[in-house]
């Protein structure tokens, strides 16, 4: 009977367990469209941009266009390191950082 | 189950494993401790199935047995026993503890009953067994003063787990490298283990919450101990490492811990190669300065300012660190001497972090090397042992 009892309680606590894992997920997932709506809406914008100007004035820009969109997103709050890409930053990122710096110097 | 012990014993062996009951568990019985005697010997176990926390003191075994007992009461209660003669027994009908403790002289009763747990609901104390990697012995001490200059560093987001542990990787030449980092910070230490002859290369990642409460059994062991074992130099930790596992042997106390699962960033990519300036301090100073600017930063973002700047004379020059903070309580500026080499520098910090990592150095001097106002800083100390690194990245803050 203990030991019977003893699993019933141990049962109980897993499904505690998985709720608030699910809790957890619902969150995560919750924030997580939130976030990819922002990266979308700042794609289409970066997007609209590139096409707008002539292909001259691209072929000039394009050694650095790319810095600069991911130095954007990081300058808007998010992650672009692939530790926690895309997550919302409240500091700042060392392995963010590192990326940045490791793009600049491969475009020297 | 009876034993009789003394109080010291009592509280040292529930002190040591307290930390591993979790008070709003879901699952009651991992709110209890476990008791088990046999041959004069009382083993007490804690754990929240994460860690589990194990430790031996002597005793006398009336009646051989096991019982498991709330350990929040039990703590307070053999706190305020007098310094007597104590019995614990279980009443193994009624599941009833009694711990009783009387002095000889005395004739009256002096008692308190407890409510135990099911002790067959009692997880069993996790092994390992042979799955065993790697297994190797490292002075306390040693070990000790690691685990403090790394673990300011460890993140506390529960949703990326393996910020909120330390990397532990044997590397070649039996080196043991820890590392941790919340991703504003990141701290490395490496030392030697000469004398293991490691057989693996191994990386795993430790929690940090496990290896804070292996510094607190530490710092506990020692506290207790008399002066007359006090051999704390030669004292080791025996630590072994299986797949999902680490275990922790000391004097009279094993910890055992789940790893976390995950791969640890790849941190040596985020260490600069170089420098444009180099900045020697004495540690004390630069701390004190930091500690009470930070005082004005408290509320706010906690951006403390640091300028360089070269004072000359005719007979003399002498460069200057400037540390200023300026909020809406008030403003503070000091000047501290320092030896600059490369690139007059100006660059901000969080005070905070700041403070965090110079608490840690116990070096007497340190090198601030720095690469520009993004980049991030290096801190370390400027002499260190032979076959030894530590070094912790912290990034500036981006000022308008």
């Amino acid at each position: 009977m203990g030991l019977l009892s003893g699993r019933i309680v141990r049962l109980e606590y897993m499904v505690k367990e998985l709720l608030g894992e699910l809790e957890g997920i619902k969150e995560e997932t919750r924030s997580l469209e939130q976030e990819n709506q922002k990266l979308r809406q700042k794609i289409t914008t970066v997007y609209v941009q590139r096409t707008s100007v002539n292909t001259k004035e691209t072929a000039a820009l394009r050694p650095d266009s790319e810095e600069p969109t991911l130095m954007n997103l990081y300058d808007e709050g998010f992650h672009i390191c692939n530790v926690k890409f895309a997550q919302i930053r409240k500091e700042e990122c060392l392995f963010c950082f590192s990326l940045l710096r490791r793009q600049k110097d491969s475009e020297k | 189950m009876e034993i009789n012990t003394k109080k010291e014993d009592l509280l040292y062996g529930v002190q040591m494993v307290q930390k591993a009951v979790i008070a709003k568990n879901t699952l009651p019985i991992l709110a209890g401790v476990l008791f088990q005697t046999k041959n004069n010997v009382l083993k007490i176990m804690a754990t929240d199935l994460e860690i589990g926390i194990k430790c031996t003191i002597p005793v006398t075994t009336v009646k051989e047995g096991s019982a498991v007992i709330p350990a929040k009461y039990l703590i307070d209660i053999i706190r305020k026993l007098p310094n007597v003669p104590i019995n614990i027994k279980l009443d193994e009908e009624n599941n009833i503890i009694t711990i009783k403790y009387n002095s000889s002289e005395e004739y009256s009763v002096k008692e308190f009953k407890l409510h135990g747990f099911k002790k067959e609901e009692f997880p069993s104390f996790p092994t390992i067994e042979d799955e065993t990697e790697i297994d190797f012995n490292i002075p306390v001490l040693v070990l000790k003063e690691l685990l403090r200059e790394i673990l300011f560093a460890t993140g506390l987001d529960e949703n990326k787990p393996v910020f909120t542990g330390v990397l532990f990787k044997i590397e070649e030449k039996n080196n043991l490298a820890l590392v941790a980092t919340d991703t504003h910070r990141l701290a490395l230490r490496k030392t030697s283990l000469a004398e293991c002859q490691l057989q693996n290369l191994t990386s795993v990642i430790i929690p940090g919450r496990t290896l804070k409460e292996l510094a607190r059994i530490i710092s506990n062991i020692h506290s207790f101990q008399s002066t007359e074992d006090l051999d704390q130099q030669n004292e080791l930790v025996k630590i072994i490492i299986s797949n999902n596992q680490a275990l922790f042997i000391l004097k009279n106390t094993i910890l055992i811990s789940r790893l976390i699962e995950g791969n640890f960033p790849v941190y040596d990519q985020v260490i600069p190669k170089g420098y444009q300036s180099r900045l020697k301090f004495k540690t004390k100073e630069l701390l004190a300065s930091i500690e009470r600017a930070a005082l004005l930063t408290k509320t706010n973002n906690q951006i403390i300012k640091l300028n360089t700047k070269l004072l000359e004379s005719p007979n003399h020059k002498q460069d200057l660190l400037l540390v200023t903070a300026n909020t809406e309580i008030g403003a503070i500026y000091e000047e501290i001497n320092i030896h600059l080499e490369g690139e007059p520098v100006q660059i901000a910090f969080n005070a905070g972090y700041l403070t965090d990592i110079l608490r840690t150095i116990s070096a007497e001097k340190i090198y601030f090397e720095l690469s520009g106002p993004l980049n991030p800083g290096v801190i370390k100390p400027v002499t260190i042992t032979d076959g030894e690194e530590y070094l912790v990245l912290i990034l500036p803050v981006r000022t308008a």
